[in-house]
């Protein structure tokens, strides 16, 4: 992990804090708050929790002289944030929050907030990372203190990304999320009324007109199970808005690009694919980052060979169909939506909060695909071999498995738009060039379309 | 079933108290408006909906599926708005 994150301690929760210290998650829980956690820890649906996954994994360490309980989390492979995740991925982790919440409530427990940067993904599974977020509730209360903050961090993002197209990463912008006065001008009368926006934007709206910003002290108070039931009614509502915002058929340039591309013959198609499964074999790494992943048919070979795999893509529909089909078939791949030409910068107070995404890949994997991808930076990119092999050079990898491309390729010429003259000296040796002081090729193949498939190895 | 229809004669009552109260509560202007309480009284208003649902489903239970043991009828637990 990078430095800044080893010297950064979480300071939002009234209840504890968090740092990393280089491969070790440590959380201390402030002595007021120790014996709630210690309760929640030994209770059995903790047990139940961390047994399947939802939550993160937890071990008591001890106390400090001044009563802090010391916490150790399992340490999830790729930290990612909201504003990477495609539509599905936000909608899972709603749903997990929702999920952990009708879970909890029987025992007794309940989460008191509800946002994406509680969550994490471990591979294709979300995962809450935020052990404090779980209190005990109020029986006698049917109120959900974090629901405001759910709908606004993630209903409303959603929401707007379903009707609206903003993109979800906006929410990088906004740590709080969208409130209903953001969203409801851009809403058509029908939106407005019909659906999911009545009760999480018009009426809130109607409601904070006519209150005023007065206060509204509601305190309502009802038997045990009357709350228990309204409670899991709310749960049930909040799913079924969130499952009703799922994106429809998604439509993308890239989405046919994998099984329709004509610049592959079928035969070059599965030499491809052979090849990867090779250097797999060759190079047996423990962790992959698919740069350019499409759909992720090399991320699944990857994966499949026992891997943990990041696949980044600058296409969201692309990327949704990758996380989608990833966690159907519980393989370890994290699909992001990113873009390497343009990292997602660090964010947060002092920008310490977030890392960059080149913060968090660098030293970080055995293993980079680059498939597919140099064109695309050489030319839509416009960044030069030598800045691409600095890039590599930074994120270190000990075997690189790239793709060539000749300026010939019909692809390379349809991204030129006329430029075919800046790259008529562009060729392989070039790149070996710029590549050879720390890489060497291990396995070369030329396809029958011309491109060459190289597996390359740290010197 | 005379109880029950008492029970929610009272309900309603309570309800349309709780609701006249709530309305004519003091507005007052503040130089911004609070985000939060307009989906602070959307759930207040949804959990008094889920509430009232959930005591007359409880009655109506009770007229078409009567105790039938002293010791069911104390696991009915009774609820107060």
């Amino acid at each position: 992990m990078a430095t800044a994150a080893s010297v950064f301690t979480t300071f939002r929760d009234p209840a504890g804090t968090l740092r990393v210290e280089g491969e070790r998650v440590l959380r201390t829980v402030h002595p007021e708050y120790a014996a709630s956690t210690e309760a929640f820890l030994d209770s059995a649906v903790a047990r139940e929790l961390f047994a399947s996954g939802a939550l993160v994994g937890t071990q008591r360490l001890g106390y400090r002289a001044d009563g802090a309980l010391e916490l150790e989390h399992s340490r999830i492979f790729f930290p990612s944030y909201a504003w990477e995740w495609s539509a599905a991925q936000y909608s899972d982790a709603a749903l997990l929050t929702l999920d952990l919440c009708d879970k909890l409530l029987d025992h007794g427990f309940i989460l008191k907030d509800a946002t994406p940067q509680n969550i994490l993904f471990s591979g294709s599974q979300p995962v809450l990372v935020d052990l404090l977020s779980v209190e005990k509730r109020d029986p006698l209360s049917p109120m959900w203190n974090a629901y405001s903050q759910f709908v606004r961090t993630f209903l409303l993002p959603l929401l707007a990304h379903r009707y609206l197209g903003w993109p979800l990463a906006a929410s990088r912008f906004r740590r709080d999320g969208f409130e209903p006065q953001d969203i409801y001008p851009h809403l058509s009368l029908f939106r407005r009324w019909i659906g999911v926006a009545r009760s999480s934007i018009t009426l809130p709206l109607f409601f904070d007109r006519w209150s005023k910003g007065g206060k509204t002290p509601m305190a309502f108070r009802f038997s045990a199970d009357t709350c228990t039931e309204i409670l899991h009614a709310r749960f049930r509502s909040l799913r079924k808005a969130i499952q009703s915002l799922e994106p429809g058929k998604l439509r993308s340039h890239w989405l046919g690009y994998t099984s329709h591309c004509d610049h592959y013959s079928l035969a070059a198609r599965i030499r491809k694919e052979e090849f990867v499964t090779q250097a797999l074999k060759t190079a047996r790494p423990a962790t992959v980052l698919d740069v350019g992943a499409n759909t992720g048919v090399f991320s699944r070979l990857a994966a499949e060979s026992g891997a943990r795999v990041v696949a980044l893509d600058i296409d969201g529909a692309s990327t949704d169909r990758h996380y989608r089909s990833a966690h159907k078939a519980g393989l370890s791949i994290l699909p992001l939506h990113a873009d390497i030409a343009r990292p997602t910068p660090s964010a947060g107070w002092r920008n310490l909060e977030s890392l960059s995404l080149l913060d968090r890949c660098r030293r970080r994997f055995e293993c980079v695909f680059l498939l597919g991808l140099l064109h695309h930076l050489l030319v839509s990119d416009q960044i030069p071999l030598a800045e691409i092999a600095a890039l590599i050079a930074e994120l270190a990898p000990r075997w690189i498995v790239a793709e060539w491309i000749p300026p010939t390729d019909p692809k390379f010429v349809e991204i030129c738009r006329g430029r075919d003259a800046r790259y008529a000296q562009l060729n392989e040796d070039a790149f070996h060039l710029a590549i050879a002081p720390s890489y060497r090729v291990a396995q070369r193949e030329v396809l029958d379309n011309g491109r060459v498939l190289m597996l390359m190895q740290a010197r | 079933m005379i109880v029950p229809i008492k029970r929610l004669v009272l309900a309603a009552l309570t309800l349309a108290q709780v609701v006249f109260v709530f309305s004519s509560l003091e507005r007052t202007a503040y130089a911004y408006v609070d985000p939060g309480s307009g989906m602070l009284i959307v759930q207040f208003l949804s959990s008094a909906l889920g509430g009232g649902i959930f005591f007359l489903r409880k009655r109506l239970r009770r007229i078409f599926f009567p105790v039938k043991s002293a010791t069911d009828g104390a696991q009915q637990t009774e609820t107060h708005i």
